[in-house]
Formats: C-alpha cells, structure tokens, sequence
C-alpha cells in the first residue's frame, strides 16, 4: 500500500486583502499630520515609515513600475532636500527644533510623499473622504486655537491693544499682544505669533470651495460641515485680525476665484496653460531682479539695473524701501558674499543674526537655512509638484469638486508662506522652526503624490478608480454636480 | 436651516463668552518703570481681594491679625548668602553658586545657581508672566541693568496674588538692596530734561559719597487662601546696618529669609498671595532732607557749578525731599510645590 506523502502548503499572505485597513491607516496619519501637533515632527516620521510599509505590502502586487520612474523625479529632489537640511550649519543651532535629530526631516518628507502615491492605487481610498479628512482635522486644530486665543485675550484684541505689551520671565515682551495668539503645540497651549496662528484659519477659509459643487439639499451633512469649517476660519481670521493677515488673505482670496473661475468656465487646456506661464513668468522675473538689485557693488549691467530701480519711485518701493523687500535683499545679499579668499562661504545656509533676520517667506528662509542648493532643489520639487498638479487639474477623471479643493489647498499654503509663515513662531522662545517642518507642507506632499499618481496612471485605471469611488460615492447619497454654481 | 443658523449662532455666542481675557489684565507699554525718578517707578499695586488700606470690600478674613516677630533662632532668619541659618535650611547649600545667576551654572566651579536653580518661574509656570515675574526669573543681581531687573517700593510696598497655591515648603527668601535717590531728573522752564547728580549736588567741590548704612524694618505678609478669602500672615524682622547706595558688589544685597515650619510661622500651606512694605532709619537721609533749602542756597552762588555744563545741571535740587527705596531682585520658596 503505497502512502502519499504530502507536501506542505506554503500559505502565503496575500497583503493586498488588508488594502480597507491600510485606507483607514493612512486616513488617520493625514488627519494627525493635518492637526499639525506642534513640534511632534519626530512623531509624523515614524508614523509616515510606518504607514509606507504597510501601503508598499498592501501595493505591492498592483503597482506599476514605469509610474514609479516617474515619480522618482519628483521623491528624489525631495530626498535631496532634505538631505542638504541635515548638512546645513542652520540645522547646528540648538534653537533649531529638530536639533540633533534632523535626520528625520528627509525621512518623514520622502514617506510621507511616498504614502500619497501608494495609497492613490488602492479603489477603496478616495481623495473626497480623504480632504474631508484634512478639513476637519484643521478645523478641530483652528477651533482650539480660537478657544484658548479668546480665552486669554477677547475678540480684536489685535485692534484694541495695539502698542501695549506683557511681561514674562522677568522681561518685557518682544511684540506686542496685537502680534500674539495661542496655539496648540505639542501636548500645550502656548503664545504664539499671529502669523502662525492665521495660518490654519486661512487654509481652513478654502472650506468654501466644494460649498460651489455640494448642493445642500442633496448633501446637507457635507455641505454644513464645509460651510462651518469656512465660517470658522473666517471667524478665527476676523477675531484676530492684522495687517499682513489681511494682505495675505486677499491673495488667498484671489487665488481661491481663480480656482473658481477655472472650474467654472471649464478652462483646461490653452488658458490654464497660459495663466500657468503667466504667472510662472511674473515670479521669475520678479525673483531675478530682486536678486540682482540686491547685490551690493554689482557692476555694470546690474548697476544699470539697480541705478534704474532706484530712480522710480514705484520701482523702488516695490524692491528697495518697503519692509519686506529690505529683509529679502539681506538675505540675498549674504547668499553671494564671500570670504577674503573669494570663497562663498554662505552657499549651505547660514544663521540668522540681529542683521539677518527671517523673512515670514519660504522662499527666503529656506535660502536662508539650507542655503542657494537646498533651495534650488526645493524649486525643483514644487515646480513637478505643480506641473503634474496643473496636468491633474486637467486631465483627471477625479469630481471638479475635488480637483480644485486640491489645487486650492497647495497653491494656498504656498501663496500664504510666501508672504506670511513665521519660521519663528514661538514667542518667548528664539526656536527656529522652517515651513517644511510644518504639518500642512507634509499634506501639500501627500497631495501633490496623489496628483503624481493621477497623472502617471491615468489610462484605464484612473477611469475604474473614478468610476469606483463615483459609485461608493453615491451609495452614500453624495450628489457633486460637475457643474459648478457661482 | 434655522435650526443650523441657531447653531452657528450659539457657537458665536460661546466662543464670545470664552473671552475672559486673561493676558491682557496687566498691559504695559513698551518701557514701564524704566524711570531715573524714584517716584515714578515704584511698584506700589495691590491686589484688590488683599488691599486693606484702598479697598473695603477685599476678602481678608482677619484684617487685625498680630504681626509676627520673627526670632533669628526660633525662625532660623538669615540676612546674608553665607549666614549660617540658611546653610542648615538648605540641603544643597555647599552645592550652589551664589554669585551666578544669570546662568544656570557656573562656568568656572560647575555649581548650579542658586537664583536660577530655585526660581519660582523654574518651580511652576505660572510665575512667568507679569511684571513680577521679575521678581520669580532666578536673576539676583542688577548686573547693570538697573530698573529693567528690579522692582522698586517704597514703604507701602505692593501686595499680589498668585496663580497657585503653596503646597509645600522649606524657607522663604528675599533679595533686594537699599537705595536713596541718586539721581533726579526734571524739566526746567523750557522743557528740556535736567539731571541732578545727587552726590554732586550735596557735597559740592568737596566731593563724597552717599554711601551709608540704614536700618529696615520689613513686613513680609503672606495671605493664605481658604473658601472664604484670605488669612492674613504678617511677619516682621528688624535688619540693622543695611548697606545703602554701596558700590555694587554681590556682598551688598540683603538675602532675607526664614524658615517655614519654625517656632512663630509654622506652615504657609495654601499661601497663594504676598504683599512687602518696609520701614527705616537713615540718618543721612534725614540730614540732607533736612539740608535741602540750605544747600540750594548755597549752591546757587557757588561758581564750581559753572566750571561745565554737567555741573551747572547738578546745582539745584527741585521735586521736593529726596527718597528712599528697597530694590526687589527676587522672591524664592526653595524646595516649593504649587497646586
């Protein structure tokens, strides 16, 4: 009698059932990252490897690799860049937040990033639920912020104690209670600068978007969350008002009809493109001539240029005398200083001093802290990022609705950082804290991935994840007009 | 939609009421007390709740409480930083650096500061805001920063609440230094300022000093919190031979201090509330005060005034008698728990 003998079953666990779970992973890492807890940087770094691991196992059969080429391109700079902020001397200072640890600014910039494509190839994740996500958890953040800012001071305080200051620790402070709010940061409420404060209000004020596609009757739930979210940035914005506050909300506010008109007038194709250049254009530019005009001893024809600018009135207000263009030039200035041996001594960042303060502009500080390549290759990042961001706006099968709430988030973010975020939040403390240590830079990440991927599998498979989520979508009684109502 | 608009509207109206406002009880503007004059930068506030003199309707449960003698044995009182009483009172007492104070160690013998190991504003958060926080931020010293470091009183001294209550503690201490006015400024007929060197003023051409000793006598009361309101708890200890506009040397401010739990203050628990007034002898002071008319005339005829600009600025004394003040640098409770 023979006896079979019978090979062991190797059982293999097949990760990409876990694809639900890794969906309400990544969902909850966005909504903790969007809440933006202070200085937990650390924290989103081990949460971003931790949730890529999981998305790598759970993608690992459907993934295509040609896509992943292409997004190489745009997660390899990021890489880089965050590499050249370890190795600037910016990075050295104690009063740096991450000092000593700075080695998870690449890792959780890269994870996080990575975590946005990843998660777009999974049918069951949908970038609607996920902004609605990063909407509330902003609001909760903004609510706290108000809550504890009016419970110490009362409704614009901003306007009414406009020159007076309190004492702490045993001095005076260094602003005036018009230029401070409370935030919470970490695990505690502390002061912090109106800047930072207005900085999530002002994201939050973009709520206002999807109210222009979500019919009430037909999503009353949906519609009354973003219409609250919308009121109470405007509230938190109102409450605290300031002069750059205002300023730079009117750009935001404009950036947000733009978006509008956009989706409005379906322009796709040759007007997106042009005011893309247009605009693209202006800011190069603008950046050149700053940069030339703010070189001390230029010769020739920057002299001619400086000279020129000088002599008009409007010309030089726009570069030379306003407040603004004064702590940019220093800074430009310093980039291409160099030592008595003709040495560029200031190519990898420098610290600030008394003369060289920050500016409230990324673009700026970032040359300030990782210095002319660190910043050349965070250009380089937001350049793909709003390239394959416009081409998603575009040509993705995703809901209007959901398209410019995107675009509107990351081109908001970076309109209001290039103008208003305080790399120095923190009122009694110097502790230095850049815009890519901020929770909304890492979702502005995680979005541009999504659009990444959008863009690079766009045949076929864009159409059944559009299809999908359209249908799941429905099932929940969600009715989004394509059209939208201005 | 009403009902939402309700909603929206009651969340308007809670966040409204939420807007206690706090910070902004006590605003200044951007250089307060930062006065030459002595009479402007007295710190003279009491809170409303402890102001017996100004205020009828204060929450002093005992407003004749006896002031309690403190005894220099019995209490343990110290007047000094190497007085033998705070050696027994404090347990690290060979480990800390007396001199430093600005920062935490000292670089030299790797000693922790006294000041700023033991602040108030290290022990418990609260002690960080207001203008008393410079008297809780470790700084002992003036270190030339003059009005910016210190709180100045005069003999009615000032009366405050804190944040918390005191749970537990092993001595209470006080740094500060005597002064009269050393200098006044004033404007003349055509508004520009006038500074009278007082020094200059009183001993001419002969020169001197205007360093002295005095004689205080100092009040610290503590209020202790019940349901009610305060319990008053006055403590009085005469210090002799205080040394008064001295050339500036650590070993010229005055460490007072003495022990909680001694023979005549046996617990401070739930202390959530100190006032400091003072008063003195000064010989000297009375003398020039008494000299004033005198030496106005005097000077008013003495052509060494005319031998510069600063001088003939230095001639008269106007603003009335001259004064005299503590200088607070710092209040501790070493060793303190706060609720």
């Amino acid at each position: 009698m023979e006896t079979e003998v019978k090979k062991p079953v190797r059982r293999k666990i097949d990760f990409s059932a876990f694809a639900n779970v890794a969906v309400f992973f990544t969902l909850e890492v966005l909504a903790f990252i969007a809440f933006s807890l202070g200085t937990s940087y650390i924290l989103f770094s081990i949460l971003s490897v931790v949730l890529l691991v999981c998305l790598v196992l759970v993608t690992f059969k459907q993934i295509k690799t040609d896509g992943l080429a292409t997004f190489a391109f745009f997660l390899v700079p990021l890489f880089v860049f965050g590499l050249l902020c370890i190795l600037s001397n910016f990075t050295l200072i104690p009063s740096f937040v991450l000092y000593n640890q700075t080695f998870f600014i690449p890792i959780a910039m890269t994870c996080f990033a990575a975590c946005g494509y990843f998660v777009s190839s999974l049918k069951t994740f949908s970038i609607s639920k996920a902004l609605l996500v990063i909407y509330s958890a902003l609001a909760i953040l903004v609510f706290i912020n108000l809550i504890a800012t009016m419970v110490e001071f009362m409704p614009f305080y901003t306007l009414l104690h406009h020159n007076k200051y309190i004492y702490y620790d045993g001095d005076i402070s260094s602003v005036p209670v018009s230029g401070m709010a409370f935030a919470l940061l970490g695990f505690s409420i502390s002061e912090v600068s109106v800047e930072y404060f207005s900085l999530f209000p002002s994201l939050l004020i973009t709520a206002i978007i999807p109210l222009f596609f979500i019919k009430f009757k037909q999503n009353k739930t949906t519609f009354l969350l973003y219409l609250g979210y919308a009121l109470l940035g405007f509230f938190s914005l109102l409450t605290t008002v300031s002069k750059m506050t205002i300023i730079t909300d009117v750009l935001l506010f404009a950036i947000v009809l733009l978006v509008l008109l956009f989706a409005k007038f379906q322009w796709k194709g040759k007007v997106l493109k042009i005011v893309s250049l247009v605009f693209a254009g202006l800011f190069v530019v603008g950046f050149l001539v700053l940069f030339l005009n703010a070189q001390e001893g230029g010769v020739g024809i920057i002299q001619s240029l400086q000279n020129f600018i000088a002599g008009n009135p409007l010309l030089n207000r726009l570069f030379n005398t306003n407040g603004l263009a004064i702590k940019y030039n220093q800074i430009l200035n310093r980039v291409t200083t160099t030592n008595g041996n003709g040495e560029f001594v200031y190519l990898f960042g420098f610290f600030p001093t008394s003369e060289i303060i920050p500016t409230n502009s990324w673009l700026f500080d970032i040359l300030m802290t990782t210095g002319l390549f660190g910043l050349l290759f965070f250009i380089a990042v937001i350049i793909f990022g709003l390239v394959q961001l416009m081409k998603y706006y575009r040509s993705s099968a995703d809901h209007l609705k959901d398209k410019a709430m995107v675009v509107a988030f990351i081109l908001c973010f970076f309109a209001y950082g290039l103008l208003n975020y305080d790399m120095t939040p923190f009122i009694f403390s110097s502790d230095l804290s850049p815009i890519y240590l901020s929770g909304p830079f890492l979702v502005c990440l995680f979005l541009f991935s999504y659009a990444f991927y959008k863009v690079v599998n766009k045949p076929k498979e864009t159409k059944l994840i559009a299809n999908d989520s359209q249908k799941s979508e429905k099932k929940e009684g969600e009715i989004i007009d394509e059209k939208i109502s201005l | 939609m009403k009902k939402y608009l309700y909603s929206s509207l009651l969340l308007v109206v809670a966040i409204g009421l939420t807007s206690c406002g706090y910070s902004l009880k006590e605003l200044y503007d951007r250089n307060p007390y930062n006065n030459v004059n002595f009479v402007d930068n007295y710190y003279t506030t009491w809170d409303k709740d402890i102001d017996l003199v100004n205020n009828p309707n204060n929450k002093i449960l005992n407003p004749d409480a006896d002031v309690i003698n403190l005894e220099k044995n019995g209490d343990f009182v110290f007047t000094e930083f190497g007085d033998d009483n705070l050696r027994s009172l404090e347990p690290q007492y060979d480990s800390y650096s007396y001199e430093t104070d600005l920062e935490p160690t000292n670089s030299t013998t790797g000693k922790t500061s006294y000041g700023q190991g033991n602040k108030l504003s290290k022990i418990d958060q609260s002690f960080r805001y207001g203008i008393l926080s410079k008297l809780y931020d470790g700084q002992l010293f003036c270190h030339g920063q003059f009005e910016w470091v210190r709180v100045q009183i005069n003999e009615g001294g000032f009366g405050s609440i804190f944040k918390k209550e005191l749970y537990s503690s092993t001595y209470f201490a006080l740094n500060f230094k005597a002064s009269i006015e050393f200098r006044r400024v004033y404007q003349d007929d055509d508004g520009n300022d006038v500074t009278v060197d007082i020094p200059t003023w009183y001993y001419g051409e002969e020169g001197g000093s205007i360093a002295h000793l005095t004689d205080i006598g100092l009040t610290v009361t503590f209020y202790l919190k019940s349901d009610n309101g305060y319990t008053r708890v006055p403590v009085h200890y005469e210090i002799q031979d205080v040394p008064c506009n001295p050339s500036e040397s650590t070993d010229k401010y005055i460490l007072f201090g003495f022990k909680i739990g001694g023979k005549n203050v046996p617990s401070l628990d739930r202390c959530a509330g100190i006032s400091i007034e003072y008063t003195y002898e000064d010989d000297l002071l009375a003398e020039m005060n008494a000299n004033i008319e005198a030496k106005n005339l005097a000077n008013a005829t003495d052509s060494w005034f005319d031998d510069s600009p600063t001088l003939a600025e230095s001639r008269i004394l106007k603003g009335g008698a001259l004064q005299h003040s503590l200088f607070l640098y710092e209040i501790l409770f070493p060793h303190s728990t706060w609720h």
